[in-house]
Formats: structure tokens, C-alpha cells, sequence
């Protein structure tokens, strides 16, 4: 392989890298919400959709949405609840966690954490 | 200590007349492991611990990205507590950048489809999320 190639797939690696520190430092600012949405599904180990009136019944209950939830948009309620804390009569819908497309669309959904 | 190559500043392009060279600064990672036989060839591995945080740092894309992180998967599964330690300690040593990405793309691997052939990501997911909380315990 000719040098001159190899130079240029370096300046491609330090471009991204370059691109990668600037992502870092915004990890726990709004230009890193899809990081912590990430390790967010990643703790968590069913995803159940719900209603806009069973997240209002999950507030008026005394459950906080999570603060991420806030910071996408639109914004969507995003309850961590641990299984047996989840009221009886919110079946919800179960989705895979690895469906991005369900996650992404769902206005309200509880996580239940590992 | 054990130092923790950079992935820009060192790597670098071997301008050998004969053979020009891309070196890789995270293949510094490496540390020599356990020698296995195959087909009548010693062939010595390296440790899984290196060699599963230079899977998780190296940059990728697409399918081939995918597969290679189906990779670190299968070096997670074969890791042993020990592993793990010595994994922690690597992690503490990596740059902030680096670290985000680790975590980046472990979390990624826990929210993976299967793929054929391939070690299946939503059978440890379990595994995933506790070296997940581990290693962020120690980046706070």
C-alpha cells in the first residue's frame, strides 16, 4: 500500500477522534442525551408502552418521571420502576428493548431496571 | 504501571521504503496470554482484558462494526473475575474521550439485535449491565 494512503486514512483517524473528544465532553450536557438514553436501555430490562393517561395516573400515584425523559423532543415520560412496584392494573405493552423504532415512537413507557 | 496508549497520538504511519505500516496505538493494549495449539502451532493469545477494550475503543461502522463488537461480546463471555479486575484497572487509566466511548458501545452491545453465527447479545444482557455499573462506579 502506497504511504500517501496510509497518511490519509490517519488524518481520517484523528479527524474522528477529534469529533469523539468534542461528543465526550458533551456526555452529561444535551449534546450527550442519546449516551445516557443509551446506558439508560441498557440497565433496563423490560420496556413496557403506555398511555399518556396510565403516565398520569403513574404521577398522580407518587412516581417521578425520570429526568432524560425531559430532555428529548418531544419529550416523553420515562418511569423507572422496579417489577414489583409497577401498579396491577398497568399491563402496558411489552416492546424489545432492541426495537429502537417502539422505543423511539413511545410517548410514555415504564423501564423496569435489571 | 501499565500505560494506556492513546488512539491518535499513537498511531502513526511506518514509512518503510518496502513496506509502509499503519501502526495502531491501542494494539499497545495487548498483553501476552495463554498459548493454545491449533492445527500443530503454538500460538500465544493475548489476554482477554487488553485485547476487550481495544474491541470496544477501536472505531467502526456498520455491519463489520456490529460484528466486531459480537467480538468483544464472546471475549466478555470467556472472562473470568480476574479478567474483569484487570479490565477496571485499564479503564481507570483511559482518557475521559475513551472512556465515554467504552461505556458507549457496551451499552450499545446490551440494545443489539442477534446475528447469526455471532454470540447472541440479549442472552447477557444480565452480564452486561453489571460491568456496565462497575466501570461507571469508577469513572464517577
Amino acid at each position: 500500500m502506497n504511504s500517501d494512503r496510509l497518511h490519509e486514512r490517519l488524518r481520517g483517524i484523528r479527524s474522528r477522534v477529534a469529533i469523539r473528544k468534542w461528543e465526550a465532553r458533551q456526555a452529561m450536557h444535551a449534546g450527550g442525551v442519546w449516551f445516557r438514553l443509551e446506558l439508560l436501555l441498557a440497565s433496563t430490562r423490560r420496556a413496557l408502552v403506555i398511555t399518556a393517561e396510565e403516565a398520569a395516573a403513574l404521577r398522580a400515584a407518587g412516581f417521578e418521571p425520570h429526568p432524560l425523559g425531559g430532555e428529548i423532543e418531544p419529550p416523553k415520560s420515562l418511569f423507572v420502576v422496579a417489577e414489583e412496584s409497577v401498579p396491577a392494573l398497568m399491563a402496558g405493552r411489552e416492546v424489545a428493548i432492541q426495537d429502537a423504532r417502539q422505543i423511539l415512537l413511545a410517548p410514555a413507557m415504564i423501564l423496569i431496571p435489571f | 504501571m501499565l500505560d494506556v496508549p492513546g488512539e491518535t497520538a499513537d498511531t502513526y504511519v511506518l514509512d518503510d521504503p518496502t513496506l509502509p505500516l499503519l501502526v495502531f496505538g491501542l494494539l499497545g493494549l495487548l498483553r501476552e496470554g495463554a498459548t493454545i495449539e491449533a492445527g500443530g502451532v503454538r500460538v500465544r493469545l493475548p489476554k482477554p482484558a487488553g485485547l476487550l477494550v481495544e474491541k470496544l475503543l477501536t472505531e467502526r461502522a456498520g455491519l463489520k462494526g456490529e460484528r466486531d463488537l459480537l467480538v468483544a461480546l464472546g471475549l466478555l463471555i470467556q472472562c473470568g473475575e480476574a479478567d474483569v479486575i484487570e479490565l477496571e484497572q485499564l479503564f481507570r487509566r483511559l482518557p475521559l474521550d475513551a472512556r465515554t466511548m467504552l461505556l458507549a458501545n457496551l451499552a450499545l452491545l446490551s440494545l443489539m439485535q442477534p446475528l447469526p453465527d455471532m454470540p447472541d447479545p440479549t442472552r447477557v444482557r444480565t452480564d452486561v449491565d453489571a460491568l456496565l455499573k462497575r466501570l461507571r462506579g469508577l469513572a464517577r
